[in-house]
């Protein structure tokens, strides 16, 4: 087994009711990635990411984290896995200050006394002690990026983190990703809809379609492999639309 | 676990609902003795009955009916069924589970869940009992009659065992539902309907009815004190093992 893979998946199934969402998904992550999770609206990308959280149980296959399976030991595969998974929730009557506090309280020592620190990483210091009610959809999303910091993880799972931001509210998440993978070294996987910004971002890709994961490769490796004369955007729909004729 | 613990009760720490539930039972007591007082005052022959009453209540009697009223009636049952009914699935259904989730497994949230809204309904009846308390040995005489204090505390006690066993009954009905409306008023059916067989049995079938054990405990007999410690044990254990085990399974959707 390749030793410098921090996460994958194997043969990562979920069915709903009769339906697969998500089918035999091999996903391989090494460190220091910052992993694309690229797939339109519905093709599965927040049902795999539950299920390497351990949130759904899978069908079929598992998720191992430093080689620790999801299934067999949650508890200890996610120890140094951070996550925002869909919209950052939190409790809106709370501070953002104190919605970390109660989170860090679960974590331990170490992370209580990270507050200020990824606070300050996410630049959201100023507003800490103000409700999160009152905030944005872009402060929330920078809170809930600082929450998943919290225990200083290796790995750090976005489920689109830039959704339903403006274009200024998206290019300042994805400078934020970039100075974190870089600064820190740790390892991403963001998923989201928009190639272009696994195209700004990511150094790996991997592309769901209808719950198949229907190619997986370096960015390099995408950008050697479409031809120079078609858009990134217009390679990702022949992609597409190649898996779906083979249903 | 204890971090479990630690971090819910920050969340209610940090948030009003504690502070306001708290002073509503601390002023409820306060607020029926000024109402009584008034009424008698004002009208004092037809309350004469009740004069008669209160005027030769020791403090101890004073605080025991006051505990009987306080933990029979409803107030507290209103507090500590909306917080059970709601402690899981508002943090379930508003998808902030999902981070606690990420930092501990799902067996320490649900015990430290229900160990945090046992010290949670241990705040709000220390907080009635205390104005109780006052108000007893401010303005009757402390008497020689009757119960001692350690009987009242025991009383107190076994009462809150038992609203723990209906906290973690209802927190295992609650397990498949996901809205925190929904859930409330399952809460409340489960409480209406255990009370009504507690009314409806005979009396030799009601000790396994817990809130039946209520107005038991307030009996003052030393004898059934021990058979309702066991069926609130009872009711913590069973019902706090089967959330455990529904709780293991639950696919976090929210
Ligand atoms: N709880 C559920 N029950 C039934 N179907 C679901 C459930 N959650 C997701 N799905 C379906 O699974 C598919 C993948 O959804 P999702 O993982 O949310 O996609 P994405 O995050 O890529 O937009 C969709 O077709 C969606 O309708
Ligand atoms: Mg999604």
């Amino acid at each position: 087994m390749n030793n410098n893979l921090i996460l994958r998946t194997e043969n990562l199934s979920k069915k709903f009711k009769n339906k697969y969402a998500v089918k035999d998904v091999n996903m391989n992550v090494q460190e220091g990635d910052i992993y694309g999770f690229l797939g339109p609206n519905g093709a599965g990308k927040t049902t795999s990411i539950k299920m390497m959280l351990g949130f759904l149980s899978s069908s079929d296959g598992d998720v191992y984290i430093n080689n620790k399976s999801v299934k067999g030991n949650r508890e200890e595969a996610l120890k140094n896995v951070g996550a925002m998974v869909e919209e950052p929730k939190f409790y809106e009557n709370l501070t953002g200050r104190k919605n970390l506090q109660v989170i860090s309280e679960l974590y331990g020592k170490k992370a209580k006394s990270r507050i200020d620190e990824v606070l300050d990483i996410v630049e959201m210091k100023e507003a800490a002690d103000k409700k999160v009610k009152k905030y944005s959809l872009g402060m929330r999303q920078r809170l809930g990026i600082a929450r998943a910091f919290l225990n200083d993880p290796e790995i750090v799972i976005l489920d689109e983190p830039t959704n339903g931001l403006d274009p200024y509210g998206m290019k300042s998440i994805r400078e934020l990703i970039i100075k974190l993978a870089n600064k820190y070294k740790k390892t991403f996987i963001v998923s989201t809809h928009l190639l272009n910004e696994v195209e700004q971002m990511c150094n790996k890709v991997g592309i769901i379609h209808n719950g198949d994961l229907i190619k997986e490769m370096s960015m390099e490796e995408l950008k050697e492999e479409k031809s120079d004369d078609i858009s990134f955007e217009d390679y990702f729909i022949s992609l597409t639309e190649e898996a779906r004729s083979y249903e | 676990m204890s971090r479990v613990i630690k971090s819910e009760l920050l969340k209610y720490i940090s948030g009003k609902m504690l502070y306001i539930c708290s002073g509503i039972l601390f002023f409820l007591p306060i607020f029926n003795y000024v109402l009584t007082k008034i009424l008698i005052a004002s009208n004092p022959e037809t309350f004469s009955q009740i004069i008669d009453r209160f005027s030769n209540l020791s403090s101890q009697e004073y605080i025991l009916n006051s505990l009987a009223e306080l933990f029979s009636g409803g107030g507290l049952f209103i507090i500590v069924i909306i917080l059970a009914s709601s402690m899981i699935t508002s943090d379930y259904s508003k998808g902030t589970m999902k981070y606690t989730l990420l930092a501990t497994s799902r067996e320490k949230l649900i015990l430290g869940k229900i160990i945090a809204s046992g010290i949670i309904n241990f705040i709000y009846i220390a907080a009635a009992s205390l104005s109780i308390g006052i108000i007893g040995i401010v303005s009757y005489n402390w008497g020689s009659n009757s119960h001692s204090i350690i009987y009242i505390l025991a009383t107190s006690l076994l009462c809150w065992i038992t609203l723990m066993g209906i906290t973690c009954l209802i927190m295992f009905a609650i397990n498949r539902i996901s809205s925190v409306g929904g859930a409330i008023g399952l809460g409340f059916g489960i409480y209406f309907v255990i009370g009504l067989l507690s009314g409806l049995l005979p009396e030799s079938y009601k000790v396994p009815i817990i809130s039946a054990n209520i107005y038991k405990v307030l009996e003052v007999k030393w004898s059934s004190l021990v058979e309702i410690l066991i069926v609130g044990l009872a009711y913590i254990i069973v019902f706090s093992g089967l959330s455990l085990l529904a709780f293991r399974k639950k696919e976090i959707l929210s």
